[in-house]
């Protein structure tokens, strides 16, 4: 009688798995990597007791922010321009060829005109990462409080500058959407870069933080002043 | 006997089954079994590319429209959103495994595709040969990695399944025959993976490699998991028809740059069946060859596109062209044969959002896979995507649940017992050559009741008779891809006349309407139980 269709021994039989010591040596590291990535991806909620009931609610909302930066060295231009929405991130740097130009983007607008509204941008490198939980909720916090702050009108921010040349002071734009509040910041590179005051430092620590997400880009670790944080 | 014991067992070395055991490799210890050499399988002939929202100036909410226009009613759309939202994180990983998509010649963004059916440039692409570059830069992870083991020329015969009813039946293993040896293996492991990819074999012309004979679906199927909307199958308009070439597309890009469809007498003949002649939909174009294949008795039509530059044909078709050239076709001066084919399956083993068939311990992924993703057309350049994202969840499923089971029943071993050498091996050829001309001439693009009889009728008999053959002989891997092609074939058929409309890929002339107050349903198929 052939054995060809479904069929089963009755008992319950362990196996034993016999593993070379370089095998073993892998599974080990590999487990170990694939716990540390797991816990990363997955983020750990930050705890919320000591937050207020606004702090609260803003955790709920829905969280979208829009960075583009400039700054000019010796070699020209560069920047970096990252879009968080959905829990994703979009990440993209580069060099901007030269002078901007102000043209809109073209009616027929499609998915490879990422960003490229301006065609002196030129990008190098482009990437998606999955934003960790813990990030995006502590991004949200301080959302609300760069909003909080504007609302305030509290925010004693420089203006933004050029950025073709290494004495320009650079500009820095960030789009933030919480829930149905949006607001739009505008500065220069190097103020955030300086910190010198609350505005800035919180408008420093955000941008840090996004550019903390994934690996590095353009192998820019820092951004002229700006790293990455994690969290 | 010996009892192969792993813990993952995987069916399939294209993009599912290779990139869901790089992730469980982790795990524990992965085999992976090739058919055939681990680069040969319809991954690696994708010339298309992978469909993902590549930028927030897309929009998941684009993407996730345009497949669902493509599927006509039949997408499961939450299944969609999980793809299309999914989707750039796995291609990210695809690009961090070190697969090169094609980026502009300054700077570093990716160069995008537009396809039919997708309202904006979101298709990555590496040339016309994208499937290739995946299947290079995963199989080399794959075999650098020590907890992975490919088993070349390894050909699944039949699940192993517990003997409990089909609602708590579980799947064990596999039994494989190794055509290195000669020798069936028995393989038991903590969970297995069916991801062997397509059914295109089961038709005369197909775009598909010789390994695609529906392996995964007719195991699946014999072992008593459901099977869903078999009757849904693309034919890729423009197949080389040559003798000395198999399954060679011709991409439907080289339509979109002016070639133009032609009867062998030169009459140009796609303007009397849509306005927008050459550039009508795949389906509408597909019919429209073979109603003049029918129509004339033509053997294939003309693809022509000669009227253009060699130096442009040659700098957007480099594989076609090169190709082309060595079977002795140059199509900067002389017209393409070319057939409709056998593209894709868009049913398959039922899967849900975990990548879990219906019975415990067995996953699926692909194209082997239905995930509710395809509806009754799939869009294009979306299948890459959909076994990127399920692979994925399949092993999150792993890892989250399947590792935290018990270890499976130990399977008999393979018995073999009262079989003899087979001195008939013209039967398995006959029949083989039998029910794929079958399948193309009565279950193809254009069907009937009476076309889906006779169908029915021929293709039950030969059931009969390679089951009798399956039993007294010794078993070959062409009696193995035999046997699943008679079961896949027999699962199309009966889902085709179960449904009594026309719609998406099905289109039978008794009913050429859709009905969506009778048919906005999926076709489920199971063992022993009637069709649903």
């Amino acid at each position: 009688m052939k054995a060809r269709k479904a069929e089963t021994v009755s008992g319950l039989h362990s196996i034993n798995r016999r593993k070379s010591p370089r095998a073993l040596l892998g599974s080990v590291l590999l487990v170990f990597a694939l716990g540390a990535c797991s816990s990363a991806n997955r983020g750990i909620s930050i705890s919320t007791k000591d937050l207020n009931a606004e702090q609260r609610k803003a955790l709920q909302q829905e969280l979208s922010i829009d960075v583009f930066t400039a700054r000019g060295f010796l070699g020209g231009s560069e920047y970096e321009r990252y879009y968080l929405g959905d829990s994703i991130l979009w990440r993209e740097c580069g060099n901007i060829s030269s002078k901007r130009s102000s043209e809109t983007p073209a009616d027929s607008l499609e998915g490879d005109q990422f960003l490229k509204e301006d065609q002196n941008l030129k990008i190098r490198e482009r990437r998606v990462e999955q934003m960790p939980e813990r990030a995006e909720q502590n991004l949200k916090l301080m959302a609300l409080k760069l909003i909080d702050r504007e609302e305030r009108d509290d925010s004693q921010t420089p203006p933004p500058g050029p950025f073709y040349s290494l004495a320009d002071p650079g500009m820095i734009e960030i789009k933030i959407g919480l829930g149905s509040k949006h607001r739009i910041l505008i500065t220069s590179v190097d103020a955030v870069a300086d910190k010198a005051n609350a505005p800035l430092a919180d408008m420093h620590t955000l941008f840090s933080v996004i550019r903390g997400v994934g690996p590095t880009i353009c192998d820019s670790k820092t951004f002229f002043g700006i790293s990455r944080s994690r969290i | 006997m010996h009892i192969n014991r792993t813990d993952f067992l995987v069916i399939g070395s294209g993009i599912a089954g290779l990139v869901y055991a790089l992730k469980v490799a982790s795990l524990g210890k992965v085999t992976v079994l090739c058919k055939s050499i681990p680069t040969e399988s319809s991954t690696r002939y994708a010339q298309g590319g992978i469909a993902s929202v590549n930028s927030p100036l897309d929009s998941f909410q684009s993407h996730i429209q345009d497949t669902l226009d493509a599927g006509a009613g039949l997408c499961h759309e939450e299944v969609v959103e999980l793809l299309v939202k999914e989707g750039p994180i796995r291609v990210q990983e695809l690009i961090d495994l070190g697969t090169n998509f094609d980026k502009e010649e300054i700077g570093g963004d990716y160069k995008l595709g537009r396809e039919g059916g997708h309202s904006v440039r979101r298709i990555l692409h590496a040339g016309d040969a994208t499937g290739a570059e995946i299947q290079r830069a995963i199989l080399a992870e794959a075999n650098s990695n020590p907890n992975i083991e490919l088993m070349a020329n390894h050909i699944a015969i039949d699940l192993i399944t517990s003997k409990h009813a089909i609602e708590n039946r579980e799947v064990l293993g596999a039994y494989v025959l190794d055509e290195n040896s000669g020798s069936v293996k028995t393989f038991s492991a903590k969970c297995t993976m069916l991801a062997t990819g397509g059914v295109g074999k089961v038709y005369l012309y197909t775009s598909n490699p010789v390994v695609a004979t529906g392996d995964g679906i007719a195991m699946a199927y014999r072992a008593g998991a459901q099977i869903a909307n078999m009757e849904f199958i693309q034919f890729h308009p423009t197949c080389l028809y040559h003798p000395q070439a198999h399954s060679f597309l011709i991409t439907e890009a080289m339509r979109g740059e002016g070639a133009v469809l032609k009867r062998r007498d030169g009459y140009a003949f796609m303007k009397e069946y849509h306005q927008k002649a050459e550039l009508a939909p795949r389906d509408i174009v597909a019919r429209a060859i073979d109603d003049q294949m029918k129509r004339f008795g033509d053997d294939f039509v003309h693809l022509d596109i000669s009227h253009k530059p060699r130096d442009f044909i040659v700098e957007h078709f480099p594989t076609i062209f090169a190709r082309l050239l060595e079977l002795g076709i140059d199509c900067s001066k002389e017209p393409i044969p070319v057939v409709p084919a056998a593209h894709y399956c868009c049913g398959g083993v039922l899967s849900d959002q975990r990548g879990r068939s219906s019975l415990h311990r067995l996953s699926t992924a692909g194209e082997t896979a239905w995930t509710g993703v395809h509806g009754a057309n799939r869009l294009a350049s979306n299948s890459l995507l959909e076994a990127l994202v399920f692979a994925h969840r399949a092993a999150v499923d792993a890892e989250e649940n399947i590792m935290n089971l018990p270890e499976p029943e130990s399977p008999e071993p393979w018995d073999n017992l009262g079989t003899g050498q087979s001195t008939e091996e013209v039967l398995v050829s006959h029949t083989w050559d039998e029910v794929r001309r079958t399948m193309w001439n009565l279950v193809g693009i254009v069907r009937s009741n009476s076309r889906l009889t006779l169908a029915q009728r021929r293709v039950t008999r030969a059931a009969e008779e390679i089951r009798d053959y399956y039993w007294r002989f010794r078993v070959t891997s062409d009696l193995i891809e035999l046997r699943n092609l008679i079961q896949v074939a027999d699962l199309i058929i009966r889902s085709a006349s179960f449904r009594k409309e026309s719609r998406g890929l099905h289109y039978t002339a008794d009913y050429p309407q859709r009905d969506d107050e009778h048919w906005k349903r999926d076709t489920i198929l199971q063992k022993d139980r009637p069709l649903s």
